[in-house]
């Protein structure tokens, strides 16, 4: 095996601040390296200098044994460099196939024809393209017809396609459902074999164990360790990675059906999306909807909220019946709603971390009309201090600075600040390191016990057996079993979910 | 000639009394410094200002807008002028402007847009329509055998009674002139904007309406209107089928006037160059505490390619030898 | 096989892309709105008529290529109609008070028209300045230009030669429809054919993604600027051909015209978005809607409320639909 990448003593700061120290990287051809850190440990940045994006302040690149000076990702890419970015860079209006090959369409024969994009060409080498991943997505198609899930994998497939000698993966799987990762893993096996040398970059540990073949662990800009994968375990290198030893969570789950069933939802029906939902949430319980994606949770918990209109059914709130049409009828019932996509529709990033506990809950504050800045300070610095949660430049930082796990929490503060019955989130993990993500766990077990009612969508599936007092599997529409903490296992989830129930 | 007569004596005159003659701050606003007409106004006004020699004139732009108009009037007034005369579009503004100028002593002459209580100076826009209508009429009467089939009027709707005025003056000049008097139906009313593209285009969207008119004639709100009428007719293949009168007989329409075959017959002249010697006459006279008339009207002419030539004659050598 | 949420979805909108929907309910609502105009004066479908839009649709036409692209990489040019009386102001000054022939007057004027859309561009790439800033600036010092350089005065263009760009016929087209066309083909070619014209959406879509594509966004961005400026130039020469003149003043409110031409034929304001065939289909919407109003004889106060009314009209359909497709996805 030879070195197809070595980057030596690579330091860069911004604004004096130093986010990458000495940091030493090898790559061999035909290895996948995982690369592991906290949020801001400087596993971006890191990548980021490697694309070309960043200039390192000192530090050398060699690709073969060669030196590089990557001025901007294009020339990274020259050099078979390619990126599968966490988040999804795409042209909406434009079909499949032309999102595949922006940059490089294929062009025709013949003196004219040679300048002139081959359509039919660029459709063919889609198809083929796509073939890679086995998927049924017709390239003509407009990216902006596609579900989530479907322009993710295009993405995927644009830079795996053609001939990447280095792939970098930054969460590639974070959208993914767990066949669709088999499927990923699936082709990066056959990459390797290809000789193709792989960062993989992904909070999911089992994944890298799965995959991977030497670990490379960043801590606060700081080169922590690299090492074979047979030498660590999910514990050490959790250890690693945080600093300091994470006990394991055991959650003390109790019956709570004895108290009052906080949200009863019954007959819920929405055409197209679900279909005959009825299920109970009692005070102090965490219930887990899990699924594969797209099954209609979604639709669901948004029609409970009332970001969608159901189409009938009943949902009642502590034996109240509601009327739920529109997102102000939830919240006035009590009802609370983390979105799927906090960067999207939970938080404006542009704001202070004041300000975002506070949208949507002014009327708490406002005294004859006006805003009590004392007041909401103080406020503020309750939630901050009570889901612990850590930002750099204090109440004012812009949002958009926070890591995954603390921009999580503010959304839940937001909502604990509105005083909700009924808490509903909607895959409170995705883009959340491991600290990180055991004290949400923590906090959601905390708020549980505090006598919320929490449901919780999700499609991790160790996520939903780890905090769940209760889980309901959903699969087309319909719920499919109900399995109490311990019933369930991974066997049971997974074929519930996949409709497989005897 | 008679222009050149008065100066003469008022320049006679200026050197007798130069000795204990009052000078006066008179602040004259523009109407826009972006159309040729006024410019000529204020260059007029400016001449006329330095020929007197006891006139200290104050310049500002009104710029098509009466809020404009009503802060350089409060300028005005602080700035210790003795009269205003104000060039301003905007009639809703006049007795707000007219009510500071009372207030501050201050007599005003309006140009064009009359404002209440202020001496009016200006166009006789009926008049002067008139004018152009009648020579339309004499021309069709000795070309057209006396009839026409088809009059397009390019108005200015938006701006009001003054514009009105002409046009009425130009069709009633024609109707009551011409042998054979056009057919209510027959007249189109189209908008110009006051603009040659505008009016190119809504010209050119008539035409094929009166496919059968062979003697159309058009009249104009102003000369660059006039011209886009001619472009139209030309595109569309039918100049030899239009005669067009306009009003203003501004650089432009005389340009197009005195042009060999043209077919712009002529305009009726409001010599912008020499509002300033009536104005500032009559804004002496008004601080002298002499009687002026309430209104005062620019001298008409319609100027042909048959008397372009008596008053432009440096400017069209070349036409004007022939 | 991946087991994908969205069984038939793909399938529905094989038959009609998006954009090819939007171009044929473009087509219909013409169609609607010339039966209309048809029924209700007699003038409106005769040949002579048909000449006369054939005549005038250039000015508009030509400009709005320009616009097209530069609302296709998310930017705007507010300049297309000062840019066009600063080439009609130019030829004519560097005709009469310099003497050169009127050829290469003309050619100087487009020249010095490209040059300000290169300075836009420049301005917007180089110094990142917001292109509805940009040339919002370069619409009042363009215009303020020819205002200086004329000194406010319309020139007489008197030359038969000249008089060919905006009035000639060959074989009894229009040569500035034929120019039009012209360049609407190549422009069609460019759009849907080359990396360039491609490489247009991507950067209107995400500058970003483009650059990581290794696209050259800056480059792309000042020729689009460029042509367009250019473009309005040729508009401003045909205006002072057609007119026989050129004045300061011409082609006042060109640009909005030109937006609202091309926004009507679907490309989107917020960019990657957009087809010359449907810009072609809005400026004629447009050009057609005037004339028609003219020809019933409509007041033209009242015409600029139907200009208005048809975009608000034709806009709120387009969201409607699209809006209808969102709904669907919604529920995955």
């Amino acid at each position: 095996m030879s070195k197809v990448l070595e980057m030596r003593n690579i330091c860069k700061s911004f604004y004096g601040v130093k986010v990458l120290k000495n940091i030493p990287l090898e790559l061999e051809s035909g290895e996948v390296l995982a690369l592991l850190g906290e949020n801001g440990a400087g596993k971006s940045t890191l990548i980021k200098i490697l694309n070309g994006d960043y200039q390192m302040d000192t530090g050398k690149i060699l690709i073969d044994g060669q030196e590089v000076d990557f001025k901007e990702p294009s020339d990274s890419e020259k050099h078979g460099i390619k990126m599968i970015y966490q988040e999804l860079h795409y042209a909406a209006d434009l079909s499949v196939a032309e999102n595949l090959f922006i940059g490089h369409l294929a062009k025709g024969s013949g003196p004219i024809g040679k300048h002139l994009i081959d359509w039919k060409k660029v459709n063919q080498d889609a198809k083929k393209a796509l073939g890679l991943l086995n998927v049924d997505i017709d390239p003509k198609a407009m990216m902006r017809d596609l579900s989530v899930i479907e322009r993710q994998i295009v993405e995927i497939i644009k830079a795996i396609y053609g001939n990447a000698k280095i792939l970098v993966m930054d969460e590639p799987t974070a959208a993914l459902t767990p066949p669709e990762v088999e499927m990923l893993f699936k082709i990066v096996n056959d990459l390797k074999a290809k000789g193709v040398a792989i960062i993989y970059i992904s909070h999911r540990l089992e994944e890298v164990f799965h995959i991977a073949q030497r670990v490379m662990i960043l801590r606060d800009g700081n080169h922590v360790a690299t090492k074979n994968i047979e030498e660590v375990n999910s514990d050490s290198l959790v250890e690693l990675m945080v600093g300091r030893e994470i006990e394991e969570r055991i959650i003390e789950l109790s019956d709570n059906k004895a108290t009052a069933p906080a949200l009863e939802v019954s007959g819920l029906n929405k055409f197209g999306s679900f279909k005959d939902i009825n299920f109970k949430l009692y005070e102090g319980e965490i219930v887990s909807i899990f699924g594969l994606l797209g099954s209609g949770q979604i639709s669901l918990t948004r029609s409970i909220f009332g970001a969608e209109r159901a189409d009938r059914g009943s949902i009642k709130v502590y034996g109240h019946e509601r009327k739920i049409r529109f997102a102000q009828d939830g919240k006035n019932a009590g009802i609370g709603f983390v979105p799927i996509d906090r960067k999207v529709r939970g938080l404006v990033l542009d704001m202070s971390v004041l300000k975002n506990l506070t949208l949507s809950n002014w009327n708490n504050l406002l005294t004859l009309g006006f805003f009590k800045n004392k007041k909401e300070r103080a406020h503020s610095q309750k939630w901050i201090d009570a889901l612990g949660i850590r930002m750099a430049g204090g109440i004012d930082t812009a949002v958009k600075f926070l890591s995954g796990g603390n921009q999580q929490k503010v959304v839940l503060a937001r909502w604990l600040e509105a005083n909700v019955k009924v808490l509903i989130l909607n895959e409170p993990t995705w883009g959340v390191d491991v600290g990180a993500r055991s004290d949400i766990y923590d906090q959601l077990d905390m708020l549980a016990k505090q006598g919320l009612a929490i449901l919780v969508v999700s499609s991790d599936i160790h996520e939903v057996l780890a905090i769940s007092h209760r889980i309901l599997t959903i699969y087309d529409g319909q719920l499919t079993a109900e399995f109490s903490h311990k019933e369930a296992s991974q066997d049971l989830l997974l074929n519930a979910a996949a409709g497989r129930l005897a | 000639m008679k222009n050149r007569f008065l100066i003469v004596v008022l320049v006679a005159l200026m050197a007798v009394t130069v000795g204990f003659a009052q000078t006066y701050r008179i602040g004259f606003a523009n109407l826009s410094e972006d159309i040729a007409f006024t410019q000529l106004v204020r260059e007029g006004m400016q001449r006329k200002a330095a020929e007197m020699g006891n006139i200290e004139l104050i310049l500002a732009d009104n710029k098509l807008d009466g809020a404009i108009a009503l802060s350089n009037t409060e300028n005005f007034i602080t700035q210790g002028v003795d009269g205003i005369i104000h060039f301003q579009t905007d009639q809703a503004f006049g007795n707000v402007i007219m009510a500071r100028a009372r207030k501050a002593g201050i007599p005003v002459i309006a140009i064009d847009i009359p404002m209440p209580g202020a001496v009016f100076f200006g166009a006789d826009n009926y008049f002067a329509g008139q004018l152009a209508g009648e020579a339309l009429a004499a021309w069709v009467n000795a070309n057209w055998d006396g009839s026409a089939d088809a009059m397009l009027v390019l108005e200015l709707p938006q701006s009001g009674p003054i514009p009105a005025a002409r046009m009425q003056g130009m069709i009633e000049g024609f109707q009551a002139n011409v042998n054979t008097a056009l057919a209510e139906d027959s007249i189109i009313r189209l908008d110009s904007k006051n603009t040659q593209e505008e009016s190119f285009r809504v010209v050119s969207d008539t035409l094929p309406s009166i496919p059968n008119a062979k003697k159309i004639v058009a009249i104009t709100i102003n000369d660059g209107t006039g011209q886009g009428v001619i472009a139209a007719a030309e595109a569309a293949g039918r100049r030899d089928q239009i005669i067009v009168v306009g009003q203003g007989a501004d650089p432009t329409g005389l340009a197009a006037i005195a042009t060999e075959d043209s077919r712009y017959l002529g305009s009726t002249g409001y010599f912008p160059e020499n509002y300033g010697d009536k104005l500032l006459e009559a804004m002496v006279d008004m601080l002298e505490g002499k009687a002026v008339p309430p209104s005062i009207y620019v001298d008409h002419v319609f100027i042909s390619k048959d008397n372009i030539c008596d008053f432009y004659a440096d400017d069209f050598q070349d036409f004007c030898k022939k | 096989m991946i087991i994908l949420t969205t069984k038939s979805k793909n399938k529905k909108s094989k038959l009609f892309s998006s954009d090819s929907l939007a171009t044929i309910s473009l087509l219909i609502s013409f169609i609607v709105m010339a039966i209309f105009f048809t029924s209700q004066s007699e003038f409106f479908f005769t040949s002579t008529n048909f000449a006369n839009l054939a005549r005038t649709l250039a000015v508009v036409g030509i400009s709005s290529i320009g616009m097209t692209l530069v609302l296709i990489t998310a930017g705007v040019d507010l300049s297309v109609g000062s840019v066009a009386a600063l080439s009609g102001v130019l030829a004519s000054m560097f005709w009469l008070e310099l003497n050169i022939p009127l050829p290469i007057s003309s050619l100087l004027a487009l020249l010095t028209g490209a040059l300000v859309g290169l300075i836009n561009g420049l301005i917007i790439t180089v110094l990142k300045i917001n292109p509805l800033i940009t040339t919002l600036a370069s619409f009042s010092i363009i215009r303020g230009l020819a205002f200086v350089i004329s000194d406010g005065q319309t020139n007489m263009l008197n030359n038969q030669g000249f008089y060919f760009i905006g009035r000639g016929n060959i074989l009894g087209i229009p040569f500035s429809l034929l120019v039009m066309i012209v360049l609407y083909f190549i422009f069609f070619i460019i759009l849907r054919y080359t990396s360039f014209g491609r490489n247009l959406f991507a950067i209107g879509a995400s500058p970003e993604m483009s650059r990581l594509a290794g696209i050259n966004v800056d480059k792309h961005l000042l020729i689009s600027y460029t042509v367009t400026a250019f473009l309005a130039a040729f508009a401003g020469l045909i205006i002072a051909s057609q007119l026989g003149s050129s004045a300061p003043r011409a082609a006042t409110g060109l640009e909005f015209t030109v937006i609202t031409a091309v926004v009507l034929g679907g490309t989107s304001l917020a960019g990657g978005k957009g087809t010359l065939i449907g810009t072609l289909i809005g400026v004629i919407i447009l050009r057609v809607l005037n004339n028609g109003l003219v020809l019933m004889e409509v007041s033209s106060f009242y015409q600029e409320v139907a200009r208005g009314v048809v975009l608000l009209l034709a806009l709120s359909f387009d969201q409607i639909r699209s809006g209808f497709l969102h709904l669907r996805r919604e529920r995955t």
